[in-house]
C-alpha cells in the first residue's frame, strides 16, 4: 500500500488509513487524554506517512513497523516540545496492549512487535528500564544516566544491545518473507 | 525514493568489515564514541560496537541529541535500527488514553488526504485528476524533468528570445494559434504580453505552481484561446511520448469527465515555454488547465494517468 501512495495512487490513502489509522491511535494515545490533542498528532503521523512512502523498503521492516517508526518519532517530538513524560503502566500489562481492538489484529504490526516483545520479555533489570526509556520515554542516553544513575557507557551498551537483539529478529523475519537466505547475523556480536 | 533490496548493502554484524566500509581510524573519536581500542585496526570487534553504538543512540534519540556526525554511519545499519526502535515502540507503547473516534478513517481522509500528494491546491486537483493513476512512476513514458531556473535561462536572452517575443505578440494578439510547438520563453514574456491585453475584462492572467513547475495561464473565453507558460518541464521524446493540454470548463477536475483537447506539444529545449491553447472545440468557460503524457499524436480521451502540471484560472 506504501508503495501504492509512493506512486501517487489516491485510492492507496484509504487503504492505508484502514489499515493503519486504529494502530496510529493507539500508538498515539498515551500522550493525552484529551482525544482532540491525539488526533492533532495522528494527523501529523499520516501526513509524514504520506511524504515518507517513497522511503519504504519492505527488506527492512513491514509497513506497520515502517509506520510505527514515524509514529515514535512524532510522538516523541510532541512529548519534548510539551516538555512531558509518559507515565508508563507496568510492562506487563503493556505487552497486550490493543488486544481488544479487531481492528489492531488484523495488522502485520503483530508479527514484528511480537519479535520486539519476545526480546523485551528477556530483559532484565537496568537494561529493560533503559530500552523503556530510551525508546518510549524519548530520553536522550545522557538524560537515562542522569535519572537512574546508571554509568553512561551502560546505558549505551543497553540501547545498542536491545536494538541490535531486534534488529536480528527483524531481518530474520523479513528474510523469510521474502524468501531470502537467512545469513548469520550477529554472530558473537553481543 | 524506495531501495532496491537486490542493490542494497547489508551492514550486517557478524560478517560485517567495518573497516571497509569506512569505519576506520577517526570520525568517533572527536564524537565521543572513540578510545585507543577503536584506532587499533585489529580491533574490529570493538569498532564494530562503537559503530552500532552510534547508530543506535542517532536511531532513538536523533543525530543532534547523540551528538553524532551521521555521514560516517551506515544507512542501511541506522534504518535498521529505526524499524527496530518503532517494533520496540509498538510493543512497549503504554495503554490507556482516548479511544479512537469511530469515524477515524474518514476524518483523516478529510484532513490529510489532500496532502498526500503535495500541499499546493494545485496538487490536490492533480491527486483528483490522478484518479485512475496506476502505472508505477518509473514505467511512465515521462520525459525526464530537468530541474532548472528561469535565472539560468536568461543567461544568453537575445536574438531568438526576442523574436519567440514579437511572436508571441503576434499570436496573442489574434488569439488564434494553433501551432502544437511550445515556444521558449520567459514568464516576463508572458507577463508582457498579458499586460498588454490588461483592458480586455475577457482575458484572465494566472499565475500558478505545482512541485517543482511554476507558470501562468493567459486565457480569453472570448476568443476560445489562450497561451500557457511552464517553466520546469523537462524535454520529450516525441517518439516515445508528446504533452498534451486539457481544457476543463471548472475548476474541479473530477467534475468534468470529457475536458477539451488543448492540443499536442512537445518540449525541445530547457527553460520556460510557451504553448498555445489549441482548444478543438468551443470551450465556454474555461476553469482549470491540465498537462499530460500521452503516447505520440496524443489521445481523444486521457487516462489521467501522468498529469504534470495542472493551473487554475484565476
Amino acid at each position: 500500500m506504501l508503495v501504492r501512495v509512493a506512486e501517487g495512487d489516491p485510492t492507496a490513502v484509504r487503504d492505508v488509513l484502514s489499515r493503519y489509522s486504529a494502530l496510529v491511535w493507539s500508538l498515539a494515545s498515551g500522550l493525552s487524554n484529551d482525544p482532540h490533542d491525539v488526533e492533532d498528532v495522528v494527523q501529523d503521523i499520516f501526513v509524514d506517512v504520506w511524504r515518507s512512502a517513497g522511503r519504504y523498503d519492505p527488506a527492512v521492516a513491514s509497513e506497520a513497523t515502517f509506520i510505527a517508526t514515524i509514529a515514535r518519532r512524532r510522538v516523541i517530538d510532541r512529548r519534548r516540545r510539551a516538555g512531558r513524560r509518559l507515565d508508563p503502566e507496568p510492562l506487563e500489562e503493556e505487552f497486550a496492549p490493543g488486544e481488544s481492538d479487531d481492528r489492531l489484529r488484523q495488522i502485520d504490526l503483530h508479527d514484528e512487535a511480537n519479535q520486539a516483545r519476545e526480546v523485551v520479555a528477556q530483559l532484565t533489570g537496568d537494561r529493560r528500564k533503559v530500552l523503556e526509556l530510551s525508546v518510549v520515554d524519548g530520553l536522550t542516553h545522557r538524560e537515562i544516566a542522569a535519572d537512574t544513575g546508571i554509568p553512561l557507557g551502560t546505558v549505551k551498551s543497553h540501547i545498542r544491545r536491545g536494538l541490535a537483539e531486534v534488529t536480528e529478529r527483524l531481518r530474520a523475519r523479513r528474510s523469510i518473507q521474502l524468501g531470502e537466505d537467512e545469513s548469520p547475523f550477529m554472530e558473537g556480536s553481543l | 525514493m524506495r531501495r532496491d533490496p537486490k542493490d542494497r548493502r547489508d551492514p550486517g554484524f557478524g560478517n560485517s568489515n567495518f573497516e571497509g566500509q569506512g569505519y576506520g581510524e577517526g570520525g568517533y573519536a572527536e564524537n565521543g564514541f572513540g578510545n585507543a581500542a577503536y584506532r587499533d585496526p585489529n580491533d574490529s570487534e570493538r569498532v564494530r560496537a562503537e559503530v552500532e553504538t552510534a547508530a543506535a543512540l542517532v536511531a532513538v534519540e536523533g543525530a543532534s541529541s547523540a551528538g553524532v556526525d551521521t555521514s560516517h554511519l551506515d544507512p542501511v545499519l541506522l534504518q535498521r535500527f529505526e524499524s527496530a526502535a518503532g517494533a520496540l515502540f509498538s510493543a512497549m507503547r503504554p495503554v490507556g488514553g482516548p479511544g479512537a473516534p469511530g469515524d477515524l478513517v474518514e476524518r483523516l481522509i478529510a484532513t490529510t488526504e489532500p496532502r498526500a500528494f503535495g500541499d499546493a491546491t494545485f496538487e490536490r486537483r492533480a491527486s483528483s485528476l490522478a484518479l485512475a493513476a496506476r502505472r508505477p512512476q518509473t514505467e511512465r513514458p515521462t520525459p525526464a524533468r530537468a530541474a532548472r531556473s528561469v535565472r539560468a535561462n536568461l543567461v544568453g536572452f537575445g536574438g531568438w528570445a526576442a523574436a519567440a517575443l514579437l511572436g508571441l505578440y503576434v499570436a496573442l494578439g489574434s488569439f488564434g494559434g494553433t501551432s502544437a510547438s511550445s515556444e521558449p520563453a520567459t514568464v516576463e514574456d508572458v507577463r508582457t504580453v498579458a499586460d498588454a491585453f490588461g483592458l480586455r475584462p475577457d482575458v484572465s492572467h494566472s499565475p500558478w505552481s505545482v512541485g517543482d513547475l511554476t507558470g501562468e495561464v493567459v486565457w480569453s473565453d472570448a476568443d476560445n484561446a489562450g497561451y500557457m507558460y511552464i517553466d520546469g518541464l523537462g524535454v520529450n521524446d516525441p517518439e516515445v511520448a508528446q504533452y498534451q493540454l486539457w481544457i476543463f470548463r471548472g475548476q474541479d477536475p473530477a467534475a468534468e469527465p470529457h475536458p477539451v483537447d488543448g492540443g499536442v506539444f512537445d518540449v525541445t529545449t530547457d527553460g520556460g515555454v510557451v504553448v498555445p491553447i489549441d482548444a478543438k472545440i468551443a470551450v465556454g468557460s474555461a476553469g482549470l488547465f491540465a498537462v499530460t503524457v500521452e503516447e505520440p499524436g496524443g489521445v481523444v480521451v486521457s487516462e489521467r494517468e501522468s498529469i504534470v502540471a495542472v493551473a487554475v484560472r484565476s
